[in-house]
């Protein structure tokens, strides 16, 4: 296991390598960022002083180059255009959107998983035609439409909550709220569907047979096989958990890391894509890697085949 | 004569679906005594594993129900008992060991914790002799380094061994009743003969009543004392296994045991009984096996031909037996 932990690290160090070579060029075939910066008024002087000073005038390479030297150093540059530090500026959004998807995430996840299982258990009743029902509900219609009248309702015409901003806990409600309507309903339903697959075996058969509580059929027997499906998806989600979702973070005026990399994306403002790009990476890479080791943990028979 | 561990009276056994009703066992009655082995047999959905199911009360809810009838063990009508208390019969009372011994255990879980899960469930002993009852259960089942295998996990046992296990946690709490539904069906030719072997030795040690359901006469030949032979939900014929092979009264058992293929009959076409099991949603009027059978007579088409005991173990339903 050990072993196989290494040897992950290490490819993941490899993709990160290679995804910051990427993301680094692929920013600049984007288009130039002068164009954006500088006005149509300037002299050629002084035009060449501002490319100098933000350092653009050097070629791809020698940019390349010093980037990474930087990065090594812990410095991922400067915006170029808020004159700031990229670590200050994410320094900043990081804890404005960690502060609504992580409750979102654990409100949703927790829903879910009982949700899930109480369809499953209860299979066909009232209950489970309710789970569905709001599954597909939440499958169907699109986040950011359900954010506006969510916006409409309850703040323009009921007035019950503000419409955006994040200064008070009611500030809160609506981004929360969209983003497990977000999360919640696919999340649900793939628990629902593996526990079914579950429940439907011969070893649950075999556990009640045993004379076992329903409770240690449904908790110790069932759940834990029933764990590999939504484990994927739940490292899938994760990462967005700090890109925060870029569309509820634009509804609600959120000053958090979505909201900062739409706004670099359309200013060319190169380190702070790169910035949160290779961010992203690293999150996906090491929830990948969290993953496979509970994938072990869970299942004997993965461990086995890993040692 | 030993005493009656079960008793099987007039058990009706329904599913309620979408097309109506399901009579997957429509009168059944039998008993099994201590320290003998009961056979089922009949062909596929029959309703011989729904009987096994139904002494267990562990029909598929809410469709599957018991309508009538009682199951009496040692006594208690089971039917009557509350859920909890089934629940506390279940696995010390009464086991049951499934088909197929891939997938009736646990793959996250090891052996050990398997089988101690049901001996710390029934019997009230302390933790440090768990793990020697585990080992016992696991012995009396003959599986070789108990105390290895208590560690492993069922990916690690071969299928015949993982049947072992199946029997092992069936047998840690010495039910008094053990229903195996078809348990050597998935295993090898040679695994099976291994492991009817040891049903035999359990029963010696344990005094344990067992009922095997099967489709297989070769395997009733070799392990049961007595055999019911079931057809669409009923048991059209029981008597004591060696009657059954030497004199099978029923057409229907007599058709069964020709198209059990013979060593010694060489270069004849196997004997098959022409047609299908009626449908459970719409059983033929008089005798349910009539549109198959060959020696049919009027009467057979109209009623529903009594039971008729021949002596005190053998009894038939048919309008030729009188």
């Amino acid at each position: 296991m050990t072993r196989f932990i290494i040897v992950r690290i290490l490819q993941a160090i490899v993709a990160l390598i290679g995804i910051t070579i990427l993301v680094f060029f692929l920013v600049r075939v984007s288009g130039d960022p002068m164009a954006l910066i500088a006005s149509p008024n300037l002299s050629e002087e002084q035009y060449q002083k501002i490319k100098e000073s933000l350092g653009l005038d050097k070629s791809w390479g020698e940019q390349f180059w010093i980037y990474i030297k930087e990065m090594t150093r812990g410095n991922l540059g400067e915006s170029l255009i808020r004159e700031k530090p990229v670590t200050t500026m994410i320094g900043e959004s990081l804890p404005n959107t960690l502060k609504m998807t992580v409750p979102s995430f654990v409100l949703s996840m927790l829903l879910a998983f009982f949700l899930g299982i109480m369809a499953a258990t209860y299979r066909d009743s009232f209950w489970d035609n309710g789970v569905k029902f709001l599954a597909v509900l939440g499958q169907a219609l699109p986040g950011f439409w359900v954010a506006i009248m969510a916006v409409l309702i309850f703040s323009v015409y009921l007035e019950w909550l503000p419409v955006a901003g994040m200064s008070t806990p009611a500030h809160y409600v609506l981004p929360v709220l969209t983003m497990v309507f977000f999360m919640l309903p696919g999340m649900m339903r793939l628990v629902r569907s593996s526990m079914l697959d579950v429940l439907d075996s011969e070893y649950i058969k075999l556990a009640r047979i045993k004379g076992l509580p329903e409770r240690v059929v449904i908790w110790k027997h069932a759940l834990r096989n029933a764990l590999i499906t939504p484990l994927t998806i739940i490292g899938m989600l994760l990462p967005t958990l700090v890109v925060g979702a870029v569309i509820s973070e634009q509804i609600f005026n959120w000053p958090g890391m979505g909201s900062m990399i739409l706004r670099a994306t359309f200013e060319r403002d190169f380190p702070v894509v790169q910035a949160i790009t290779v961010l992203v990476a690293i999150m996906v890479l090491g929830v990948n890697l969290l993953v496979d080791i509970l994938y072990a943990y869970i299942d004997p028979q993965i461990r086995y085949q890993r040692s | 004569m030993s005493n009656i561990v079960l008793q099987v009276e007039d058990l009706h056994t329904s599913f309620f679906t979408r097309a109506g009703e399901v009579k997957a066992v429509d009168g059944v009655s039998f008993f099994v005594r201590e320290g003998e082995t009961f056979g089922i047999v009949g062909e596929s959905g029959c309703g011989k594993s729904v009987t096994g199911l139904s002494i267990l009360r562990l029909l598929p809810e809410p469709s599957g129900q018991v309508t009538k009838g009682k199951i009496i063990l040692e006594g208690k009508n089971l039917l009557e008992l509350s859920k909890k208390t089934m629940r506390a019969y279940r696995g010390k009372m009464i086991s049951m060991i499934l088909q197929d011994p891939m997938t009736s255990l646990n793959p996250v879980y090891t052996i050990g914790d398997q089988i101690s899960e049901s001996v710390r469930l029934h019997q009230d002993l302390p933790e440090n002799m768990v793990e020697g009852e585990v080992i016992s259960a696991l012995r009396l089942l003959r599986i070789p380094d108990p105390e290895v295998r208590t560690r492993e996990y069922p990916f690690q046992l071969s299928g015949g061994m993982r049947q072992r296990v199946v029997g092992a946690i069936a047998m840690s709490c010495r039910p008094r009743l053990l229903i195996a539904d078809e348990p050597t069906t998935a295993l090898d030719a040679t695994i099976q003969a291994q492991y009817l072997a040891l049903f035999e030795d359990i029963q010696v040690k344990t005094n344990v009543a067992i009922i095997f359901i099967t489709h297989d006469f070769g395997v009733i030949s070799r392990i049961c004392d007595r055999v019911g032979v079931m057809y669409a939900g009923k048991i059209l014929e029981t008597a004591p296994t060696r009657d059954i092979f030497k004199a099978p009264k029923h057409p229907y058992t007599a058709a069964l045991i020709s198209s059990v293929p013979q060593l010694d009959k060489k270069d004849e076409k196997l004997f098959s009984i022409e047609g299908q099991p009626p449908s459970l949603l719409h059983l033929p009027p008089g005798c349910r096996f009539q549109p198959r059978c060959t020696v049919a007579m009027d009467i057979c088409k109209e009623q529903e031909p009594p039971e008729v005991k021949l002596d005190e173990n053998h009894s038939v339903s048919c309008w030729r037996v009188k």
